[in-house]
C-alpha cells in the first residue's frame, strides 16, 4: 500500500493507494502521524485508489478524526470506492466523515 | 278428560269442596239409606197388615152370608127328615126357604130315583125367585137327570154338606142368567142312609161385587177362584167362568202363578210376591168360608211403594241439590278466602321475572294467609339486596375474567407459536405445544438460534393461575435476557437463579431444563435445574441422563452442574413436563412415564408427530376427567445435513499480520471459485481478515509463535470459512456489539471487526473442540 | 062369494106346493148336530161350513148344537138333526138297540179315553175305588177293562164337568185326552205317567168319533151324504193344515153360543183331536172305520153283556145296497 502526503489549497491531502489492511495497518499508522500533528488545516484522505479498507485501516482513520476534529479542522474523505463506502456504512463512519 | 283433572288439581276451592261434598254425600247416602231401608220395610207391613186386614173383613162378611145359607139348609133338612113320607110337603119347604130368605136364588129339594113310588123316577121340588114371585115345580125329568149332577153327588159322596162350585144358571123361560153356588145338603133316613139332596142356591153375583170392590190401592185388583181354579171374579171379565188360574200357564209355565194356584186351592191363606203381568206386585190371599172359593188381592209394589218412591226421589233430589248447591257455595267461598294467594302468586311471578321493587299486596289478615304474605314480603326484601351484591360480584368477576382473558393472550405470546420455525434450515426439526390446565398456566418453553447455536428451554413454575403465569413471564423474559450473551447453560441458569432467588418472596420456584445445540457439531450442552429428563430418540429411546440440581429461584448461590453430550444426526430431543407424566384418568391412576415410551416406540421421530401421538395418547388416557395440570412438550429433531461439498482449500498462516496478503489471495480464489464477484469476494475478504487478525493478534500471548488455519468449503448452499487456532479458549461472538451510532467521540477503536463479521457472514458460529478455538464463518450462496 | 071359493083351491094348492117344496127342501138340508156344545173336537165341520166347502160341494148343511134339555141322540131319533157324531162303542149300543145306522165318515183313528187318578196313585192299583163314568153313556171299554181286571170300580154316573173329582168326592175319573184330561190339567191337576192310565195302551185302542146317519135315511140320501162325508173330511184336512187359523174358526163359533173355555184350551183340544186322527200304523189320516177296531169292540161290548150280540162292520158301512 502507498500513501502520499500533499498539501493542496492549504489542505492536507493524504493519498492511498492499495489495500490498506492490517498488515499494511502499522505503516499506514506511520505515515498519517503529520495529520494528527496538524492544526489550523482541513484534512483530506484521498482514497480515490484506494482499493480495500479493513478495520485496523477505519481504525486509523478514526484516530486521525480523533486528533484533528478536536481542534475545529475538518476532515473529508474523498473520491472512495463503492466497495469502500460500503464497508463505511456497515461501520457507521459513514456518519463520521465528511465526503468530498 | 285429562284437561278436567288438570283444572280440578289447579283449583285449591274445587279440591276441597268437591271432597267435603263427596264426603257430605256418603253420610247422606248412609243415612238416608238406612232410613229408606227401614221406612220401606215399615211401608211394606203397614201394606201387608192392610191387605191382610181388608181380606179379612170381606172374608168375614162374605162367610156371614153364606152362613145364613147353611143355616136354613140345615134346618130344612132337619124339617125333611123328620117328614119324609109326604111328598107334596116338599114344595112347601122348598118354597117356604125362599120366602123366608128373599135374597136366596133358589131350593131344590131331590130324591133318590123311585124314592116316592108314585112320583115316579124323578122327584125335585124345585123353587125360584122370578121377579117378586116365587115359582115353584118339580124339576128332575129324563133331560135333567139330578142324581149325575154335582149338586146332588158332592154331599153324598163326601158324607157331608158343601158348596158347589158356582156355575151359571139360564133360565129358558125367562132367558136369564145368573153365576150361581149351591150349598148342598144330603137327608138321610133313620138308617143314615141317602134319601135325596136339599140344595140351595145363592147368586154370587153381589159376591161378585163385594169382591171387585176390594181395592186398596189405586192399581191393585181383586181375584176370586173356585176349587178348580176358575176365574169367578176377574177385573179381565172375559176370563172369568173361562179361564183358571192354572190356563196361563199350560201354554207358558209360571211356578209363582201355579203355586199361589195351588195354595189357595189348599184353602191357605197368606201374601206371596211375585210377578203379574210383568209387574212385581204382592198378592193376599184367603178362603172364602167352606165354599171352596179363594179370594185374592193382588197389588202391584209400584201403588204399595208408589208414594214411598216417590218420597225416596224427592229427598233425593232435594240432596242432590243441596249438594250441589253446597259444591257452588263451598268454592266461592273457598276462593275468595284464597283470593289473596292467586294475587300474592301473580306478584310473585312479577318479582321472578326480574322487577323486584313489584308491590306485594297488602293484607290485614293475621291467619296463615297473611302470615304467608308477611313472609313473602321479608323474602322480597332479601332477594333485592342479594340481588344487587350478586351483581356486584359478577361485575368484578366479569371484570378479573376479562384481565385474565388478556393476561392469557400476553402469555400466549410469549410462547413460540410459529411451527416450523425455521423452515430454510434442514437440519432441526422443531415442534412445541402448551395446552394450559386454566386460562393462564406456569409452564413455558421457548428456543432461539443464536450464532448456529440453538438455544431451547423448558420449565414449570411451582403452582398454577395467575402468580404461576407471572413467575412463567419472568423466567421466560430473563432467559432470553441472560441467553442473549450467555452460551453456557449451567452460567444462563445461575444468572436466572441469582436474580429470581434475590426477589422471591412468595416461595415461588421453577423446574428447568437448558440446552443449547451447536447446530454445526450436533454438541449440546446442557443444564437441568430440577426438571424431568429429556428423553433422547434415536436408534431406541432413553432419559438424557440429567445432575440433580435444584429448581431455580430456591436458593441463592447454588452451583448449577454443565452437562455435555454429542447429538448423533437424527435424533430426536423430547423435552416434556411433569403435566404428561401426571396427566390424571377419573380414577386418579397418572400417565406415567412407560406409557411416553409407548408412544415413542409406535411414532414417528418427527416432531410435530410424536407431540400430536402424544396428545392423543394422553386425551385416551384421560378419558372424561379434568386436565389438571398444564401439558407442554418439545421436540427437536437433529437432521443430518446432506451436503454436497464441491471445493475445499486450506490454508495455515502463522500468527503475524504481515501474512494477511496470503490470506486476501486465499480468499479471492476461493470466492471465484464460488462464484461471487468482486465486490462480494472484497467483503468476504474483509471479514476473513477481521476475524484471523483477531486471533493473529490475541489468541497466542505475547511473543508466543501460533498458527491459525483457514479451511474454506464451498457447497451447494454456501461457502464456508472455518478458522481454528490452539490458542487460549476465546469466543469472539460474546464481545458486545458496537454502537454504531456513536459519535466519533464516543467511539472505541475496538470492536469493529467482529461487528463487520456479523454484517457481511451470514452466520458466525464459536466452538471450543478439543483444544481448539473453532469460528466458523458462513456464507450462503444465492442462486 | 065365487072369487073367494074360487080362491081357496089355488091357496091351498100353492100350500101344497110351498109344503112340498118345504119338505123337499127340508129333504136337501142336513142338519148335522155334533154330540156337544161348540169345541174343537168338532172343527172339521166348522171350518168346512165357514170356507164354503158344503156350499162348493152343492149341499146344505146346517150345524146345531144340543142343549142340556135336547142331547144329540134325542134330537137324531126324532129327526130333529139328520147327522151326528157318535162314538163307535155308543153306535154298536145303538145297532144293537134296534137303530141301524151308517158311518159316513170315520174322524178318530185311536182311542182317547184315560182314568186319572187323584193323589197321584196307580189306577190299576187303586180296586174299589170311586171313579167317575159319564153319565150319557161312554166308557164301555172302561167298563170292559174293570172286569177284566177285577179293579172291583165302583162306577159314580156324572152329567158333566170335573168339578166332583176337583172337590176330592172320587178317587179317580174317566177322562178324553182332549178334553176333561186338559180341564184336569187346567184346574191345577197333576198329571205323572203313574196317576193317567191310557186305555189306547192297554190294548183297548178302539176308535171313537166318527159321523152316522140312519141307514133310512142314508138309503134316500146317499148322495148328499157322501157330499156332506166328502165335505167335512176336506173341512177336517184343511184343519190339519191350518191349525190356527182352523183355531179363529172353532173360537167364533165358541163364541157365538158363549161357551165357557178359553183359547188355550181349544188349542189343546184340537192339537190332541188332530193327532188322534193319526192311524198308529199307517201314519196316516186314514178316515175310515177299521174292521178289526169293531171286531174287537163288539166282542168286548159283547163278553160283558153291553151288547146283547156282537155288531159286524158291515152293519155299520154303506153296504151298497
Amino acid at each position: 500500500m502507498n500513501t502520499t502526503l500533499k498539501e493542496e489549497n492549504n489542505e492536507l491531502v493524504m493519498y492511498f493507494e492499495g489495500r490498506l489492511d492490517t498488515a499494511a495497518a502499522p505503516e499506514a499508522e506511520k505515515a498519517v502521524a503529520p495529520l494528527k500533528e496538524s492544526a489550523g488545516r482541513n484534512i483530506i484522505l484521498d482514497c480515490s485508489q484506494l482499493e480495500y479498507i479493513s478495520s485496523a485501516g477505519l481504525r486509523i482513520f478514526l484516530s486521525v478524526l480523533k486528533s484533528v476534529k478536536p481542534k475545529g479542522d475538518h476532515v473529508y474523505v474523498r473520491g472512495i470506492s463503492d466497495s469502500v463506502r460500503a464497508v463505511f456504512a456497515m461501520t457507521g463512519f459513514i456518519n463520521l466523515f465528511e465526503f468530498k | 278428560m285429562n284437561r278436567v283433572l288438570t283444572y280440578f288439581r289447579r283449583k285449591l276451592s274445587v279440591k276441597v269442596s268437591l271432597w267435603v261434598v263427596l264426603f257430605a254425600a256418603i253420610i247422606f247416602n248412609v243415612a238416608l239409606g238406612f232410613l229408606f231401608i227401614q221406612a220401606r220395610e215399615a211401608v211394606r207391613q203397614e201394606a201387608i197388615s192392610r191387605a191382610m186386614q181388608t181380606l179379612d173383613k170381606t172374608s168375614l162378611f162374605v162367610e156371614s152370608i153364606l152362613n145364613r145359607v147353611e143355616v136354613a139348609t140345615s134346618m130344612t133338612e132337619w124339617l125333611v127328615q123328620r117328614h119324609p113320607d109326604v111328598a107334596d110337603s116338599m114344595f112347601v119347604y122348598s118354597r117356604g126357604m125362599l120366602l123366608n130368605n128373599p135374597d136366596f136364588y133358589n131350593c131344590s129339594i131331590a130324591f133318590e130315583p123311585y124314592y116316592f113310588k108314585d112320583k115316579g123316577r124323578y122327584f125335585s121340588a124345585y123353587s125360584k125367585h122370578i121377579g117378586d114371585s116365587i115359582r115353584t115345580i118339580q124339576g128332575g125329568n129324563d133331560n135333567y137327570q139330578y142324581f149325575y149332577m154335582d149338586w146332588y153327588l158332592m154331599p153324598t159322596l163326601l158324607d157331608h154338606p158343601c158348596w158347589t162350585e158356582p156355575y151359571v144358571d139360564v133360565d129358558v123361560p125367562t132367558n136369564t142368567s145368573e153365576m150361581v153356588t149351591s150349598y148342598c145338603q144330603a137327608i138321610k133316613d133313620d138308617e143314615g142312609h141317602v134319601i135325596g139332596v136339599i140344595n140351595t142356591g145363592l147368586s154370587i153375583s153381589w159376591l161378585s161385587q163385594t169382591i171387585s170392590a176390594v181395592k186398596p190401592y189405586p192399581n191393585s185388583y181383586s181375584i176370586m177362584i173356585g176349587r178348580g181354579g176358575t176365574y169367578f171374579v176377574h177385573p179381565d171379565t172375559t176370563k172369568i167362568t173361562r179361564q183358571t188360574i192354572f190356563t196361563q200357564s199350560m201354554e207358558q209355565p209360571d211356578t209363582a202363578l201355579t203355586a199361589l194356584g195351588h195354595a189357595m186351592q189348599r184353602g191357605e191363606e197368606g201374601m206371596k210376591q211375585m210377578n203379574m203381568d210383568g209387574m212385581k206386585c204382592y198378592v193376599f190371599y184367603k178362603p172364602l168360608g167352606k165354599t171352596g172359593c179363594s179370594m185374592a188381592i193382588v197389588c202391584p209394589e209400584s201403588d204399595i211403594f208408589g208414594g214411598f218412591q216417590r218420597l225416596r226421589y224427592s229427598v233425593r233430589a232435594i240432596v242432590l241439590v243441596g249438594l250441589l248447591l253446597m259444591l257452588y257455595f263451598f268454592i266461592r267461598i273457598i276462593s275468595r278466602e284464597l283470593n289473596p294467594l292467586q294475587r300474592l302468586a301473580s306478584e310473585a311471578e312479577t318479582i321472578a321475572s326480574g322487577q323486584f321493587d313489584a308491590r306485594l299486596p297488602e293484607l290485614k289478615r293475621i291467619d296463615e294467609i297473611g302470615q304467608l304474605s308477611k313472609s313473602f314480603a321479608d323474602m322480597q326484601k332479601s332477594l333485592v339486596k342479594y340481588i344487587e351484591e350478586l351483581k356486584e360480584t359478577t361485575a368484578q368477576k366479569a371484570s378479573i375474567e376479562s384481565d385474565l382473558r388478556i393476561a392469557t393472550g400476553i402469555q400466549m405470546a410469549m410462547l413460540p407459536k410459529v411451527f416450523p420455525p425455521y423452515p430454510e434450515r434442514d437440519d432441526i426439526d422443531i415442534y412445541g405445544q402448551l395446552v394450559s390446565a386454566k386460562e393462564v398456566g406456569g409452564d413455558l418453553f421457548d428456543f432461539f438460534m443464536r450464532d448456529e447455536k440453538l438455544f431451547f428451554c423448558i420449565g414449570d413454575v411451582s403452582g398454577k393461575g395467575v402468580p404461576a403465569a407471572l413467575v412463567m413471564a419472568v423466567t421466560r423474559t430473563l432467559f432470553r435476557a441472560v441467553a442473549f450473551h450467555e452460551v453456557m447453560p449451567d452460567r444462563i441458569i445461575t444468572d436466572m437463579n441469582e436474580t429470581m432467588s434475590a426477589n422471591n418472596e412468595s416461595d415461588m420456584f421453577v423446574t428447568l431444563f437448558v440446552g443449547v445445540l451447536d447446530m454445526p457439531t450436533g454438541r449440546m450442552r446442557y443444564c437441568n435445574a430440577g426438571h424431568d429428563a429429556p428423553i433422547l430418540i434415536g436408534s431406541g429411546a432413553g432419559l438424557l441422563p440429567c445432575d440433580a440440581n435444584i429448581p431455580v429461584g430456591v436458593m441463592e448461590g447454588w452451583k448449577y452442574t454443565l452437562q455435555e453430550t454429542t447429538i448423533d444426526p437424527w435424533t430426536t430431543i423430547f423435552l416434556y413436563t411433569d403435566g404428561l407424566t401426571e396427566a390424571e384418568d377419573i380414577e386418579h391412576g397418572q400417565f406415567q412415564e412407560q406409557r411416553i415410551f409407548d408412544v415413542i416406540k409406535q411414532a414417528s421421530h418427527e416432531p410435530k408427530q410424536i407431540i400430536e401421538a402424544m396428545t392423543e395418547a394422553v386425551h385416551r388416557f384421560v378419558g372424561e376427567a379434568q386436565q389438571s395440570d398444564d401439558l407442554t412438550m418439545l421436540a427437536l429433531q437433529y437432521k443430518h445435513q446432506q451436503q454436497n461439498i464441491r471445493y475445499q482449500r486450506s490454508i495455515t498462516l502463522p500468527n503475524d499480520v504481515q501474512t494477511i496478503p496470503k490470506l486476501s489471495e486465499f480468499v479471492e480464489t476461493v470466492c471465484e471459485a464460488a462464484g461471487f464477484d468482486m465486490g462480494l469476494s472484497m467483503q468476504m475478504n474483509l471479514a476473513i481478515e477481521e476475524a484471523v487478525v483477531n486471533v493473529m493478534n490475541y489468541a497466542y500471548p505475547k511473543n508466543v509463535k501460533g498458527v491459525v488455519s483457514i479451511d474454506a468449503t464451498i457447497t451447494d448452499k454456501e461457502l464456508k470459512f472455518v478458522i481454528s487456532d490452539n490458542g487460549t479458549p476465546f469466543d469472539p461472538t460474546t464481545t458486545a456489539e458496537v454502537d454504531t451510532n456513536l459519535s466519533a467521540e464516543e467511539r472505541s477503536i475496538g470492536g469493529l471487526g467482529i461487528h463487520l463479521i456479523r454484517q457481511i457472514m451470514d452466520s458466525i458460529n464459536y466452538e471450543y473442540i478439543e483444544g481448539r478455538n473453532v469460528l466458523t464463518l458462513v456464507k450462503r450462496i444465492k442462486s | 062369494m065365487k072369487h073367494t071359493l074360487k080362491r081357496i083351491p089355488i091357496v091351498i094348492l100353492m100350500l101344497c106346493v110351498g109344503m112340498v117344496q118345504q119338505v123337499a127342501a127340508q129333504d136337501e138340508t142336513i142338519v148335522f148336530t155334533p154330540q156337544w156344545t161348540a169345541q174343537a173336537q168338532f172343527a172339521g165341520y166348522y171350518v168346512a161350513e165357514h170356507l164354503g166347502f158344503y156350499r162348493e160341494a152343492g149341499v146344505e148343511v146346517r150345524i146345531e148344537h144340543p142343549k142340556t134339555t135336547q142331547p144329540a141322540m134325542s134330537r137324531l131319533r126324532q129327526n130333529l138333526c139328520q147327522a151326528t157324531t157318535l162314538q163307535l162303542c155308543q153306535a154298536l149300543e145303538i145297532v144293537d138297540g134296534g137303530i141301524p145306522l151308517v158311518n159316513i165318515l170315520q174322524t178318530s183313528m185311536n182311542n182317547a179315553m184315560v182314568i186319572v187318578s187323584a193323589r197321584g196313585k196307580n189306577p190299576l192299583a187303586q180296586r174299589g175305588a170311586r171313579v167317575g163314568i159319564w153319565s150319557v153313556g161312554f166308557g164301555q171299554l172302561a167298563i170292559c177293562m174293570n172286569h177284566k181286571d177285577h179293579l172291583d170300580y165302583q162306577w159314580v154316573r156324572f152329567a158333566q164337568n170335573i168339578n166332583l173329582f176337583v172337590s176330592g168326592a172320587l178317587d179317580a175319573t174317566l177322562a178324553m185326552s182332549y178334553n176333561e184330561y186338559y180341564q184336569l190339567v187346567q184346574a191345577g191337576v197333576e198329571m205323572t205317567d203313574k196317576n193317567v192310565y191310557r186305555f189306547c195302551d192297554h190294548g183297548y185302542n178302539v176308535q171313537e168319533d166318527g159321523v152316522y146317519v140312519t141307514r133310512s135315511y142314508y138309503e134316500q140320501h146317499r148322495e148328499q151324504a157322501k157330499k156332506f162325508a166328502e165335505a167335512s173330511r176336506k173341512g177336517w184336512e184343511w184343519a190339519a193344515e191350518h191349525p190356527e187359523e182352523a183355531l179363529d174358526i172353532v173360537m167364533a163359533y165358541v163364541d157365538k153360543d158363549h161357551i165357557a173355555t178359553n183359547r188355550v184350551m181349544q188349542r189343546l183340544m184340537l192339537q190332541e183331536v188332530l193327532r188322534l186322527q193319526v192311524d198308529r200304523e199307517s201314519k196316516q189320516r186314514e178316515f175310515r172305520l177299521r174292521p178289526d177296531m169293531v171286531e174287537l169292540a163288539s166282542r168286548l161290548m159283547a163278553e160283558y153283556q153291553m151288547l146283547n150280540r156282537e155288531i159286524t162292520y158291515e152293519e155299520l158301512i154303506d153296504n151298497g145296497k
